[in-house]
């Protein structure tokens, strides 16, 4: 009978839902009490939850039926970020070679030097295309990723703990390399580590908060257009 | 009712730029042609920040939400991790510390020029 009443709750698409929004909740509970970059909350929600998953032996497929509702707002997250571009287009204007230079700069080593340490260490083709874009906000390299034939889930670690390693690493970064003004720290941090090394630069000062918010949306659109070029089909 | 009304919205733009995206003979994703269009959208003041604020906030101040169930899948890779865990972690480290190292040069480097173009007397933009 309870087996019955198992199989009925993990039937009903609502079970990966509420699962992921309940430890994606705690994740963020985490991350506000310790305060460090480590307490990432898709880092703690997404351990817990394969986790949960091997324990019960409850299926990827059951979990996703349910989850994959939230995926769908992927599309329109990505869309949102229009609003962070325009809410600051006044500081866009104000250092807009800069910006563009920067973050198409960054951009290019980041695919460069990933492309050639994936060569190097002799990573399978598939491999690759799923760390390409690893700089970039999820929310752009993950569509570039599925676009191109790389494992997406791959690509959503990496990012993340691109970001993490960012976050914690960026004040030690700025005095090692004797970064002195705050858009050149601002979008060396949004290029480097997208939304994860932001919150760091907001913590820095307003400046480098609010170009490091212009460089993720800027350096996601650069590589966009890189792969555009790199794998048009036409 | 705001919140889902500004979800349709959004939902609208993204459904008709997947169309879009579809058609292009280059991989341009339809999210990333939606941040495009939403931001033409707001430029020409045909919307205005306030139009989409409630739901605006909501996916960005939740943007990783939205990833828990695509980072869960990695249970279907773990052994092609494993075995690979020391080249992955050396592959992000580097290309970060240089993509770091890349973008702050290039922006100094600018600010400098920049700075010399206008104490040469070329025309002041301030």
């Amino acid at each position: 009978m309870i087996e019955k009443a198992i199989r009925a709750m993990l039937d009903t698409p609502m079970f990966g839902f509420c699962l992921s929004i309940l430890l994606y909740e705690i994740g963020v509970w985490i991350q506000n009490k310790t305060g460090s970059p480590i307490a990432n909350p898709l880092l703690i929600a997404g351990v817990a939850i394969i986790l949960f998953l091997k324990l019960t032996g409850i299926s990827y497929e059951t979990y996703n039926s349910g989850a994959r509702f939230i995926t769908m707002f992927l599309s329109p997250s990505t869309a949102v970020l229009a609003v962070n571009i325009y809410a600051n287009l006044s500081t866009i204007k104000k250092y807009l070679l800069p910006i563009l230079c920067g973050t198409a700069a960054a951009a290019a080593t980041s695919m460069v030097s990933v492309h050639a340490l994936c060569r190097l260490f002799g990573l399978t083709e598939e491999l690759r295309l799923s760390l390409l874009p690893k700089s970039v906000t999820t929310a752009i390299s993950m569509p570039l990723v599925q676009m191109t034939g790389g494992i997406d889930s791959i690509l959503v670690g990496a990012v993340m703990i691109t970001g993490v390693l960012t976050a914690m690493c960026a004040p030690a970064f700025v005095k090692l390399f004797r970064i002195k003004d705050p858009v050149a720290t601002g979008i060396a941090i949004g290029c480097a580590g997208h939304g994860a090394g932001t919150s760091a630069a907001i913590k820095m000062g307003p400046t480098q908060g609010a170009t490091a918010g212009i460089a993720i949306g800027m350096s996601g659109l650069f590589t966009v257009l890189y792969y555009s070029f790199l794998f048009r089909t036409g | 009712m705001r919140i889902l009304r500004q979800a349709a919205i959004l939902f609208a733009v993204c459904v008709v730029c997947e169309g879009i995206s579809a058609l292009l003979p280059f991989p341009f994703p339809g999210s990333v042609l939606s941040m495009v269009a939403l931001f033409l959208i707001f430029a020409s003041k045909r919307l205005k920040l306030s139009d989409l604020q409630e739901t605006s906030g909501l996916l960005l101040n939740n943007m990783m939400l939205v990833f828990v169930p695509p980072f869960v899948s990695v249970v279907n890779y773990l052994d092609v991790l494993k075995s690979i865990a020391v080249q992955f972690l050396v592959i992000i480290a580097v290309s970060t510390v240089l993509t770091f190292l890349v973008a702050s040069a290039v922006v100094s480097l600018v600010f400098r020029l920049q700075s010399r173009f206008r104490r040469e007397g070329g025309v002041s933009h301030d």
